[in-house]
């Protein structure tokens, strides 16, 4: 005669371990940086440093009652500096600001956009990326 | 059928189950967002029909057609509201830091210790008066005292109660919280209570800990962190209210024959998910979670709850109590008026006037 055995989790354990499944999963970045948006207001004669997380797919949209006369930076690599600027009352880039130029280098994995602005009106710079999920349904109580 | 085609068909039944609680939770939502883009368009900014309760409806029209189709049954292994909201506690303690869940939580046990001893005794004499059984007596006090159906089920298990009498229970729990997830945010709302204050009328009122999240929810974000930890703090008394209800069976109603109870069964019952969610927020407080990452944990704590409220409407069934008859329903609505009042009361002084959940 063979005794089975059977493992039993009462439902409080299974609660806790599906719980603490998801903050880890999710919360510790196991999926990535999770949705972001970013919103710099740049006044005339400032400078700006954003560190955000490196990654594709940003959507970047600009606040200006000027046309923005650039191409905005989507793919954000870990390490490196993204610079605007505004002259003569357009929005302008510029690739790979030395970090010198910085205060202080991008932490890990994250990446810099470096904001100046020599025109005589502020503007605001947004960045947003999408939340980690991306199953559509996932959102479904934040929209 | 062979045990072999139960475990098959049990298995189905929560595949098929789970598909569909997700399919209602998405309903929920596109309701939620309908209601709330009509109040808008009235002018009105808050929609005052927050999703649990659009949850809960669904949950019982779904209720209504899988009981008509026969489908019901099959199901039911995947309408598991208690874990569905477990979880959901656990990755709340995302929202709330450490010194938040010890200012709540000390007045929250305070107001345990009061509210848990008032309404048990009342409850049990109030029973006695309308000469219900000794076991009836027990899972109902400590159904209205404590947190409604698990409470009700750990103490049937200490005091060896009837199934009936549990089912029976459970329906009235639910039965009750329904109306005061709903009428509770508007009379909060009616009298002025700041949140906090509301928060800790919820949870020290209403028995179901959904409801109670339910009602929080409606309220707004800080009613709804308070009326959980509230409701967590007075889930935490069960297994001492399990123990010494099965001491006093031993010793007074079996007059000392059978089994004695010992104090490992305080940790027994203890809801171990609590500890989950004190683990979560002492995460959260050492800032593990960056903003949108922590904002992706309360959506998914979002996902949990919806389930759970839809599972609200789901479990609801008439049956058991129409068997009960008049007398056990009228005590537990008695017990439950003087809970409201009486929690009114303490959740005023305590959170209120000593300001201990500030």
């Amino acid at each position: 005669m063979t005794v089975q055995r059977r493992f039993n989790l009462s439902e409080d354990w299974l609660a806790t371990l599906i719980g603490l499944g998801i903050v880890a999963i999710i919360g510790f970045g196991l999926l990535g940086p999770g949705g972001q948006s970013k919103t710099t207001v740049v006044e005339p004669g400032a400078t700006q440093v954003v560190d955000l997380p490196a990654g594709d797919g940003w959507r970047v949209t600009a606040e200006v009652d000027f046309a923005p006369d650039t191409t905005a930076f989507t793919l954000l690599t870990a390490g490196l500096v993204y610079q605007y600027g505004c002259q003569d009352g357009n929005l302008t880039t510029a690739d790979g600001v030395p970090n010198a130029l910085t205060v202080e280098p991008p932490p890990p994995g994250m990446a810099q956009l470096w904001l100046s602005n020599t025109c005589d009106r502020a503007y605001s710079l947004t960045y947003k990326h999408d939340s980690i999920l991306r199953w559509p349904l996932f959102g479904i109580f934040t929209r | 059928m062979t045990q072999q085609e139960t475990q098959s068909t049990k298995w189905a039944g929560l595949l098929v189950g789970l598909v569909l609680l997700i399919i209602l939770v998405v309903l929920v939502a596109e309701a939620d967002k309908w209601i709330a883009d009509s109040f808008k368009a009235q002018g009105v900014s808050k929609n005052p029909l927050e999703y649990p309760l659009t949850a809960v409806v669904i949950g019982l029209i779904a209720n209504a057609v899988l009981r008509v189709t026969g489908l019901y049954t099959f199901i039911r292994p995947a309408v598991r509201t208690e874990l569905f909201l477990k979880i959901g506690l656990v990755l709340l303690g995302a929202r709330i830091s450490l010194g938040d869940l010890l200012a709540k939580g000390t007045g929250g046990l305070i107001q345990a210790l009061i509210m848990v001893a008032s309404v048990f005794l009342f409850t049990w004499w109030l029973a006695g008066r309308f000469k219900l059984p000794e076991t009836l007596k027990a899972v109902m006090a400590s159904a209205v005292s404590v947190c409604g159906v698990s409470a009700a089920i750990a103490a049937a298990g200490a005091v060896q109660a009837r199934k009936e009498e549990v089912s029976y229970i459970t329906t009235l729990v639910i039965l009750t919280a329904l109306p005061l997830m709903v009428l509770m945010p508007w009379l909060a709302d009616v009298m002025g209570l700041n949140p906090t204050v509301a928060g800790a009328w919820f949870g020290g009122n209403i028995d179901t800990t959904a409801a109670v999240v339910g009602a929080g929810t409606i309220y707004g974000p800080e009613a709804q962190q308070v009326a959980a930890v509230v409701k967590l703090a007075q889930n935490v008394m069960i297994g001492v209210v399990a123990f010494l209800l099965a001491l006093y069976f031993a010793m007074v109603v079996n007059r000392g024959e059978g089994e004695r109870p010992t104090p490992i069964m305080i940790w027994q019952r203890f809801p171990k998910f609590v500890l989950g969610f004190v683990v979560v927020s002492i995460l959260a407080s050492l800032d593990m979670f960056t903003p949108a990452l922590a904002a992706e944990i309360d959506t998914a704590n979002k996902w949990f709850f919806a389930l759970a409220f839809v599972c609200i409407g789901l479990d609801f069934t008439l049956a058991e109590l129409r068997k009960a008859g008049w007398k056990p329903t009228a005590v537990y609505m008695g017990a439950t008026v003087f809970n409201t009042i009486l929690a009114l009361i303490v959740a005023t002084v305590i959170f209120g006037v000593l300001g201990l959940g500030a």
